[in-house]
């Protein structure tokens, strides 16, 4: 019992460690001393630009985003009781993916928006189509099916694919080119507005599913029990899954579709930590946060001055662990 | 219920920890601008750039970072750049002056930017203006945006602060044109046309007069003529057509330059090509009036390149008349 309290505070140290190597990986070299002074407003004009223009955006957007994944991922896991499922899985990166083109289609000049139009649209677009998904994978009697929430987002996801080529194809050259990148993930072109969207939704949106805890641990009982023990749980369940769209979306819009954090964080918080989700909902964000930073930091670290994408060493990464989960699971 | 305090209480303090390292971070982010602000002291023009926006760049850079599409470009009005884009294709015609340049990636690596100090930054992809922009005045030239290198090449010498040298570029290569134009009268007929193909993959293009691939050289410097469909389709329209292989007689001309670009695929595709009928029974294929290309040979669009272009595609059609 005491070595799972422990837990919640290493993750702790162990991101604000990532933070630190974070903090001085880079193509321009600063030794950890110019990286303390620069922090505290002694560097010179261009290792204050580095560091607090490029790499601090790209770290905050890289923990933010990691953590909203994660988070999003633990809700979806409880309610729809597959310790297998990722917010991948709703569709929200295709949807967030087609309103991008769909409105660069319609609206050639829209590469010049103000920062953040963008990522609105990303985000609407992904809580459309995991409001699709959702809909369509509703069954009156029996409340969401985990079962039909799986095939239903694969089918959508796919559908809303094709509706992204073929609207990609009407655009420009330049657009295209500017849509490609874009999508991709945009973690190293963030910048502080970017930093600045996501972070009050993430935050408070933890908040909230934190106090939630003992709501999602009903539920993971099934929805007989869940109702046996007070819950509303339809009302629960709606409130939880818009939240738990609402943080992939975010996370989505400024970091593009990154996949596998939403899916090894909340499995590897339920290893380590037990099924409550008191502790559940903290290890999950905090080990979205060290995974996804670590993977950017790593992903900085090896091409110079070329990168490797963050979501591409996640995957690397987390292909393996989910394969090693697969073959336990089968024993 | 002590415990998901407790817990609620950590969070709290990693959240206060967090957006305070983010504030202060918002701070010195404007001091740091400031600070560049103040080391800028030299002569600045005002630029307008291809989508409308002006910006100040400097009147003579000393220290530019560009591309690699359009090294050449640079190096033909005698400026050398600090830090040219990672090459998808390697140039041929530039590849020892490229060697002694910083490579800064692709994507753009922003502290390597950085690190080379530029006082002007040209892109052609807008994703990482606001972010170079930072760094130091940023420029966004869109790819094929110009309608010939004579156009670009005063652009660029604009940008550079080299108005003479591309001034005197252009003329020279307009007269080694007209030279060109003379040396291959008589190897292609008044009334012949001349298209330009690709095979990528398993896919099959048909390519204009200003999209890479020698079209400027072909419709511009030596001035041939295209079939009317590929001047129609793809000339006035966007470039480039994907084409099936049952299309291709209505696309043919009397020579056709070809080139293949390997990709997955692409050896069974130009096999079943060079064997199917319709291959076998077009005017340039029974005249020997085809004629294949070494992809990167014909990539580029820049100065130099095209320069070499020139030479190479007059060569090409001598040495086919003589066979």
């Amino acid at each position: 019992m005491s070595r799972r309290r422990m837990v919640i505070p290493l993750l702790f140290l162990c991101l604000l460690a990532i933070v630190a190597i974070s903090l001085n990986t880079g193509v321009s070299r600063m030794n950890p001393m110019e990286v303390v002074k620069t922090l505290v407003g002694m560097g010179t004009a261009k290792q204050e630009l580095i560091l607090f223009e490029f790499r601090l955006p790209r770290m905050l957007i890289a923990i933010f985003a990691g953590a909203g994944l994660a988070l999003s991922g633990c809700i979806i896991q409880t309610i729809s009781r597959n310790p297998l499922a990722d917010p991948g899985l709703l569709g929200i990166s295709t949807g967030a993916g087609v309103m991008v083109v769909l409105y660069l289609s319609l609206f050639p000049t829209g590469a010049d928006a103000p920062a953040l139009f963008l990522p609105f649209l990303a985000f609407i677009g992904g809580a459309l189509a995991a409001a699709l998904v959702f809909a369509l994978s509703y069954e009156r009697q029996q409340g969401l099916l985990p079962g039909r929430i799986v095939l239903t987002g694969v089918a959508v996801a796919a559908g809303l694919s094709a509706l992204m080529t073929v609207l990609s194809l009407r655009l420009s050259r330049e657009l295209y080119q500017f849509a490609a990148v874009w999508l991709t993930g945009s973690i190293w072109g963030a910048t502080w507005d970017y930093v600045w969207a996501l972070l009050p939704w993430v935050m408070g949106l933890f908040l909230f599913v934190s106090y939630k805890a003992r709501v999602l641990d009903a539920l993971s009982f099934g929805e007989t029990i869940a109702t046996g023990l007070g819950v509303a749980v339809a009302k629960e369940q709606l409130q939880l899954l818009a939240a738990a769209v609402a943080l992939a979306a975010s996370s989505v819009s400024v970091s593009g579709g990154i996949g596998f954090v939403g899916l090894i964080a909340p499995h590897l918080a339920r290893r380590l930590v037990g099924a409550h989700h008191a502790h559940v909902v903290p290890a999950s964000a905090l080990l979205g946060a060290c995974l996804l930073l670590g993977a950017d930091t790593v992903g900085r670290a090896v091409l110079q001055p070329s990168e490797i994408h963050a979501g591409i060493v996640v995957a690397i990464v987390g292909a393996p662990y989910f394969l090693y989960v697969l073959a336990r699971s089968a024993r | 219920m002590w415990k998901k305090k407790r817990n609620i209480a950590w969070m709290i303090m990693v959240v206060l920890i967090l957006v305070f390292t983010a504030a202060c971070g918002n701070e010195k982010n404007n001091a740091a601008t400031e600070k560049q602000a103040k080391t800028e002291e030299k002569a600045m023009k005002t630029f307008t750039m291809a989508n409308g926006k002006k910006v100040e760049i400097p009147v003579h850079p000393k220290r530019v970072v560009m591309p690699y599409e359009f090294l050449g470009n640079a190096l033909a009005l005698g400026v050398k750049p600090v830090g040219v884009t990672q090459a998808v294709m390697e140039n041929p015609y530039i590849k020892e002056q490229a060697k002694e340049i910083e490579n800064v990636g692709n994507p753009i690596s922003l502290e390597k930017v950085a690190e080379l100090k530029p006082d002007l930054i040209i892109v052609y992809l807008e994703d990482q203006y606001k972010q170079l922009s930072k760094i130091a005045p940023t420029v966004f030239i869109p790819f094929g945006h110009y309608k010939d290198i004579q156009e670009e090449m005063r652009v660029f010498g604009e940008l550079l602060g080299k108005q003479k040298e591309a001034e005197q570029w252009i003329q020279q290569f307009e007269e080694k044109a007209a030279a060109a134009r003379e040396k291959i009268k008589g190897v292609i007929g008044k009334n012949e046309t001349v298209g330009i193909y690709k095979l990528q993959g398993k896919d099959f293009y048909v390519i204009g007069d200003n999209f890479g691939h020698a079209g400027q050289i072909i419709y511009n410097a030596l001035q041939l003529t295209p079939p009317e469909k590929i001047k129609q389709e793809v000339i006035q329209g966007p470039q480039w057509k994907l084409i099936s292989l049952e299309a291709l007689p209505d696309y043919a001309a009397d020579h056709m330059f070809w080139t293949v670009y390997k990709m997955d695929g692409t050896e069974q595709a130009e096999k079943e090509l060079k064997n199917s009928a319709i291959w076998k029974n077009l005017n340039a294929v029974k005249n020997h009036h085809v004629y294949e290309m070494k992809i990167e040979d014909i990539w580029f669009s820049d100065a130099i390149s095209l320069e070499h272009q020139l030479d190479l595609v007059v060569d090409t059609l001598l040495s086919a008349k003589q066979k």
